[in-house]
């Protein structure tokens, strides 16, 4: 089982990506997925989050997430608004990063075992689609062709045309470090 | 049909292929999206059924009481509050032996005032002649409100019936959910045949009326019948729902209780948690198990001191605040073991309330504790608070 933290700001679809990975996982992918609520304010700006779990079998596990396996970041400035991004991470956790350097410039590189950033921003209005393609590519625990189903069966026909461009573009855009 | 889906929609598909005719709503956070998502299945023609706007759940359990009396088979939700509203109302469906569904979204009762989960709402029932089932994950949601109708419309039984499913925890849990097919669910569940007592404008008759003191025990003694019946009706719905849609359910379901030393007792969500916690517990060699009620009421006491009478050591988990008493979960348990000897030691806990979440360090603690009692908690008649923080002691 692999387990996700999504930390981000209102606004920037932290939910509807952690409902994306999971349908992708669960329904695309043949696995078994849950997306667990924020219990956070619903407010513009505020920090939120969100936790996935990802498993080849059906998850009983109903608590938060306390120990991730990848930590998907929407906005790297997070930690300035008191956000502890480090919280119950491992050297063996992943983290996907909304940035626009390289990964290896980022202050907290070294405390995971890979990284990987896209410019989210850039890519086409609310971040959300672009993540969660780079934390495909970053990690390969669900598929990008899943991501693109995902991404339809939630957004439509005109949305999911869109969505589905800025997640090829955002898939090919990602760097590793 | 595989799906994702929340607890709330899960709860919704499972009315609409249960094929609801009245749906009386009102909204409060965390169920409000169960009645959102029946009206847009009516609105769209997926769903025939009357969909009624009131004012207050006083009246949407009313308009509900009014529509089964017709012959409707009628499904309404609410959450905490709102279900405290509805409190006037709740014995007369009971009272009346009217099958209403109900789900509720579990939170707590202020105060002071939470949005998150416990299990404070559905206990003040338990008491009301309603069935009570609680759901662990989404596809129980979905799956419960299918066999409550089932149990509820039975002959033997005619009560209501409440599918509690864990506010957030599982109304807005994004889970794998397979959606069953119509036309098994035609199969398993098939109209509602309402009872002896129908309203009818054709042939007018008085209802619910005045009861003298000659009469009010017998109305009373039925009723504690149909809820004594249920307990076989729903074991056979339940092996019934198995053969049909390969899910099995059973009123209590447990998990390495045949050899266990040390047994948990929990409603809900939580017994996920816990399940996956004895997997890992039991795999280094400890003897736990998980003895889960899914029906709380009727209370299985005897399969519960059944399944507990071997054990040394039984932890009970209340997701309710225990004020002046042992928590409702721990009362049940300890009724159902009395008089056992050797009877196995009972530690209760209260975790969980308005939405603090469980994790399993915690249930680690809460086992620690029940073997050795070593730990500092703040309790009430010898049930530990295990989650106060020191500050607050």
């Amino acid at each position: 089982m692999k387990q996700l933290i999504l930390y981000g700001r209102g606004g920037q679809g932290v939910v509807t990506a952690a409902k994306i990975i999971a349908i992708a996982a669960a329904v695309y992918d043949g696995g078994y997925a849950q997306a667990v609520p924020a219990f956070t304010a619903e407010r513009r700006g505020a920090p939120v989050y969100a936790y996935v779990r990802l498993s080849d079998s059906p998850i009983d596990l109903k608590s938060f997430v306390y120990e991730p396996d990848a930590i998907l970041v929407f906005d790297h400035e997070l930690p300035s608004l008191g956000v502890d991004l480090l919280k119950g991470v491992s050297r063996d956790t992943t983290a996907v990063l909304n940035w626009s350097k390289a990964p290896s410039q980022w202050e907290f590189r070294d405390r995971f075992s890979r990284v990987g950033a896209v410019d989210a921003d850039a890519l086409g209005g609310i971040p959300n689609i672009a993540m969660v393609a780079a934390f495909s590519r970053t990690t390969g625990w669900v598929s990008l062709e899943a991501v693109v189903k995902a991404v339809h069966e939630v957004f439509g026909e005109k949305g999911g045309r869109h969505n589905e461009d800025v997640a090829r573009r955002a898939f090919e855009a990602t760097v590793l470090a | 049909m595989r799906k994702v889906m929340d607890g709330n929609t899960a709860v919704a598909y499972g009315a609409r292929l249960s094929r609801v005719q009245v749906v009386p709503a009102y909204p409060i956070t965390p169920q409000s999206s169960i009645a959102e998502t029946l009206a847009d299945f009516i609105s769209q023609g997926s769903l025939k059924a009357k969909f009624l706007r009131v004012e207050s759940e006083h009246s949407a359990l009313s308009a509900a009481v009014g529509a089964s009396f017709a012959g409707a088979r009628v499904f309404t939700a609410t959450s905490s509050v709102g279900l405290a509203l509805m409190t006037e109302i709740t014995g007369v469906a009971s009272g009346c032996r009217l099958p209403i569904v109900m789900a509720v979204a579990n939170r707590a009762l202020c105060s002071p005032w939470s949005l998150w989960c416990d299990h404070s709402d559905t206990m003040t029932l338990r008491d009301q002649g309603w069935i009570q089932l609680y759901a662990e994950n989404c596809q129980e949601a979905l799956d419960f409100v299918i066999i409550a109708f089932r149990v509820a419309e039975d002959q033997l039984v005619q009560l209501p019936c409440i599918v509690a499913e864990d506010g957030f925890f599982l109304s807005h849990l994004q889970d794998t959910v397979t959606v069953p097919a119509q036309e098994d669910v035609d199969r398993y569940l098939p109209p509602r045949c309402p009872g002896y007592l129908v309203l009818d404008p054709e042939s007018p008759v008085a209802a619910n009326i005045l009861t003298g003191p000659h009469l009010f025990t017998e109305d009373k003694y039925t009723v504690a019948l149909g809820m004594e019946r249920a307990r076989t009706v729903l074991e056979t719905a339940f092996s019934e729902f198995a053969d049909v849609f390969g899910r099995k359910y059973s009123s209590v379901m447990d998990y390495g209780c045949d050899d266990a030393e040390t047994i948990i007792v929990s409603l809900g969500s939580l017994n996920g948690t816990v399940r996956d916690l004895i997997k890992k517990l039991r795999a280094s060699g400890q003897k736990v198990g998980l003895l889960r009620i899914v029906a709380y009421r009727p209370f299985p006491y005897e399969r519960v001191r059944k399944l507990a009478a071997k054990a040394k050591n039984v932890i009970v988990i209340d997701r309710a605040p225990a004020l002046g008493e042992i928590g409702p979960l721990n009362q049940d348990v300890r009724a159902a073991l009395y008089g056992l000897y050797p009877a196995p030691q009972v530690t209760g806990f209260v975790l969980g309330l308005g939405g603090r979440d469980i994790p399993q360090s915690d249930l680690v603690k809460a086992l620690e504790y029940s073997i050795s009692r070593n730990g500092d908690y703040p309790a009430t008649y010898g049930e530990a608070w295990l989650q106060v923080e020191v500050s607050a002691k």
